[in-house]
């Protein structure tokens, strides 16, 4: 079941076309990583999917709903989930704190402004078990300005996850982390791939190959090649498309 | 249609007077991101300062050049001071600190001069009226005010976009740490930046001193229009600041003199007896407003990233 | 010495105001911190859009403004019962805040700043031109607002401690609002909006809730100055004014609860006491401002150790 299409996505700035028609499904459960050299328009593809960027052309349809031109709350509010390329978490507060605030948005009763909503089991449950499914157990009342690089991934990962989403899309998980960090993301992705669908914006390939069921490969704002990772790295075009963008770098550095 | 000119030029003439104000306003804050509620501070100090040395002098380029000196020098002081100390920080730091300086100012002015205003005297030579049109009888003063602004802008235009040290004010604008690492001195520039925008704002005091009431807190309603006219034009944007306080001077002096003839000849008196002197003040409330709403980078928007 | 005790030790100063001035034989005591309370009332409001929702408004008197205009132009008209101007008042507030509000919050930063001026600017000129209700010059209110016979506000005692109990009510309340759910979700908002958007909060609804509110707050400020002064005037809605009641929040420290009520006190203490000495003491508190802008980021209140965690 198709849960996320968008057909002919075109995104300019100025002279600039950023994203050219662009084709693109995943289905639940599935996890479609999108690669491409840098500038080749990947991170204007998501600010197009979660709502940052209002396309020029072209049209989503997410879960059966047109969001082509949705505010960027009403999309997390049908299950878009997001995690930043740089952390955005809420550095004054706490782990479990920040958790915390993704668990109300799920829950509402937002106009409550009487009763005390920081020691609510209500929310502080379902925060730590969020909190220990990302593999933060025991670091709750951490700040999250005390938090290391890798841990402020999770917590930013957990946070999107309380929202309980039905696609998450992730924007370079990896980036900043080391060996042992990676992995323990790969494996949390992995794990989630189970009952989400995942739109995952990489460079790391290792982990590419490891998690992508499908790849779409960008190059100057096109999609030039979509399928399974071995069916990609083998295409003659995308060998092509990195390769030219390498000799085009190389020869004008 | 002779008092429509007569308008006309009294309204560039506000112009020039809000452009020479906002000329370095607009610099300091887009340069420097710094919003500085002292700004009317340099313009009521130079007027002090004209009034009382042409009282003494008796000669108006000598009272002109110390009341410019006095507000370059006074805004270098503030700069060194507590200003740059302060570039790092938030707006609202900003907002708290500038108040302060006004307080300050406006009650030293008070010590150093007394509670009363003081009278500045248009010299003689520039006194009387001039008959530029036929049948169209102007202030000598006020035409001199005029061309001072007009010189001023061209000069000012002359100097950040043809020569070297205006590249460096606008590249400080762009992007600091890069001046700074290209080897521009930020501590100079902010300095230069700050004094020379406290000698327009003082220019435009000494040029204004005969018109109106040299006495404390005048810089306060000129500040709130500044304001005004810099968030118009384009916060940065010495271009949108020019266009701006055209706009906002012609705009603010004929609204002043026709909505109430428009409002006295179509509603009852009381009524418009009410509404006008609100309407008048209101009017380049509502235009800032619009520009906000529908165009919130101002008219002319500064280009740099 | 703590937050807490420093903070008993005002209210229970405050408490203790009318029976010192009783004592010394000084009504006007009553007057002054009578004064002095309103204004912590007007800095808990504006400090409620600035530390808790992160938004600056130099144009919060405009809804002091409408308050003590509700009093003073129902009496004018000769409708001295506190049970209609009262309720009057905080609703026309409350619509101006959803007005002004609707379309100020769409901005941020600077732009927030200025159009709240701007507001603040047009409410003043329309109270300006309304010479029938005095203008600039004002207008002497001749009975203060009467309750049926249960609180008698012409008591000076009475109002007085009217004044009080609403501003440690506000206080109960905006402390149960920070704690709450819709406090979460305001600062939330504040911390990273973007964020807020992207777990699907939509951010603009919950910016103009946190306005209406500090908006309805600052109002009842203005209701209780027309009636402690039995005065109103347009001067009342400056945007110097705004600029003030912004000055105390930040000089008590805008990041915390009593903060506002600290700077508020400072400042009209400090304006009392040295206005004794000398006419010029604006010479003195000028630098003083620039002095803890400097040294002093997180306000008079941030001077003392805060003995709960930092995040909670």
């Amino acid at each position: 079941m198709k849960l996320l299409v968008a057909r002919g996505l075109t995104k300019r700035f100025g002279g600039i076309v950023a994203n050219r028609s662009i084709d693109f499904d995943v289905e639940s459960g599935e996890i479609h990583a999108v690669i491409g050299p840098n500038g080749a328009g990947k991170s204007t593809f998501m600010a197009q999917l979660s709502g940052e960027h209002l396309p020029d052309e072209g049209s989503i349809v997410f879960d059966g709903h047109d969001i082509t031109r949705l505010p960027i709350h009403r999309r997390a509010q049908l299950g878009l989930g997001r995690c930043f390329q740089v952390s955005r978490v809420f550095l004054e507060h706490s782990a479990i704190e920040n958790i915390a605030v993704g668990v109300l948005a799920r829950q509402g009763g937002h106009l409550r402004a009487w009763r005390d909503a920081r020691n609510d089991a209500a929310l502080l449950d379902p925060a730590r078990r969020i909190l220990a499914d990302v593999g933060l157990a025991g670091r709750e009342h951490v700040l999250a300005s005390a938090l290391s690089h890798g841990e402020r991934r999770q917590l930013e990962l957990a946070m999107a996850l309380a929202t309980e989403p039905s696609l998450l899309l992730l924007d370079e998980p990896m980036a900043g982390m080391g060996a042992s960090e990676s992995r323990v993301v790969v494996d949390l992705i992995a794990k989630l791939a189970a009952t989400i669908a995942v739109i995952l914006i990489e460079h790391d390939m290792e982990a590419v190959m490891a998690l992508a069921k499908r790849i779409s490969v960008l190059v100057n704002g096109q999609v030039v090649a979509t399928g399974t990772p071995s069916a990609v790295i083998a295409d003659p075009a995308v060998q092509e498309a990195y390769l030219a963008t390498d000799h085009a770098r190389r020869d004008h550095a | 249609m002779t008092q429509f000119a007569t308008q006309l030029l009294n309204g560039l003439q506000l112009g020039v007077a809000l452009f020479l104000m906002s000329a370095g306003l607009t610099l300091v804050l887009g340069i420097m991101n710094f919003v500085n509620l002292a700004h009317g501070s340099f313009f009521m100090i130079a007027a002090y300062v004209a009034a009382t040395t042409y009282k003494y002098t008796q000669s108006f380029v000598v009272s002109g050049l110390a009341a410019v000196a006095s507000a370059f020098a006074v805004g270098v002081a503030v700069d060194i001071i507590c200003v740059r100390k302060l570039y790092d920080r938030d707006h609202l730091a900003h907002v708290l600190a500038t108040f302060g300086l006004t307080l300050f100012f406006n009650e030293a002015v008070r010590i150093i001069w007394g509670p009363a205003g003081i009278f500045a005297a248009v010299p003689p030579f520039l006194a009387g009226q001039v008959e530029i049109a036929p049948g169209l009888i102007y202030p000598v003063y006020r035409l001199v005010v005029l061309g001072v602004g007009v010189v001023t802008g061209l000069g000012l235009y002359g100097v950040i976009v043809k020569t070297r040290a205006g590249m460096i004010v606008r590249a400080g604008g762009s992007d600091r740490m890069m001046a700074a690492a290209m080897g521009v001195n930020i501590r100079t520039l902010s300095a230069a930046v700050f004094g020379a925008g406290a000698a327009l704002a003082g220019l435009a005091g000494f040029m204004a001193a005969p018109m109106v009431a040299v006495q404390s807190g005048m810089g306060d309603p000129i500040l709130i229009l500044t304001l005004v006219v810099i968030v118009i034009g384009g916060i940065g944007s010495v271009r949108g600041a020019v266009l701006a306080s055209l706009v906002v001077g012609v705009v603010d002096t004929l609204g002043r003199v026709y909505i109430p003839m428009a409002i006295g000849s179509t509603l009852p008196r009381a009524v418009a007896d009410a509404l006008s002197p609100a309407l008048t003040s209101m009017l380049i409330y509502l235009i800032m407003t619009a520009i906000l709403v529908f165009k919130p980078r101002g008219l002319l928007p500064a280009s740099t990233g | 010495m703590s937050r807490k005790i420093v903070a008993t030790l005002f209210i229970v100063g405050f408490a203790a105001v009318p029976v010192i001035a009783k004592l010394l034989g000084q009504p006007y005591y009553l007057t002054l911190f009578g004064r002095i309370l309103i204004y912590c009332i007007s800095a808990l409001s504006v400090n409620l859009l600035l530390g808790f929702v992160g938004l600056v408004s130099f144009g919060h008197a405009m809804f002091l403004g409408i308050g003590a205009y509700a009093v003073g132009i129902c009496a004018y008209y000769g409708i001295e019962s506190g049970f209609v101007q009262w309720p009057l008042g905080i609703a026309a507030a409350a619509l101006a805040g959803l007005i002004v509000g609707a379309i100020s919050v769409r901005l941020t930063g600077l732009y927030f700043i200025m159009i709240t001026l701007a507001f603040g600017q047009l409410f003043y000129f329309v109270a300006s031109g309304l010479t029938l209700y005095g203008g600039d010059d004002g207008m002497t209110i001749d009975a203060r607002s009467g309750f049926g016979g249960y609180v008698n506000l012409g008591n000076q005692t009475t109002l007085y401690y009217l004044i009080l109990a609403i501003m440690l009510l506000f206080l109960v309340l905006l402390h149960r609002l920070s704690r709450s759910r819709l406090g979460m979700v305001i600062a939330g908002i504040r911390a990273n909006e973007s964020r807020m958007q992207a777990l699907g909060f939509p951010t603009y609804r919950y910016k103009l809730i946190g306005f209406v509110i500090s908006a309805t707050m600052c109002s009842v400020s203005g209701l209780l100055l027309a009636n402690l002064t039995d005065f109103v005037t347009a001067q009342y809605m400056t945007w110097q004014r705004s600029g003030e009641i912004l000055v105390m929040a930040l000089v008590g420290g805008m990041s915390s609860l009593f903060g506002p009520v600290i700077g508020a006190t400072a400042l009209l203490l400090f304006e009392e006491v040295f206005s004794a000495y000398t006419d010029h003491w604006a010479v003195i508190l000028g630098p003083i401002l620039v002095l803890i802008v400097l040294y002093m980021p997180h306000g008079l209140w941030g001077l003392l150790p805060d003995s709960k965690k930092a995040s909670s």
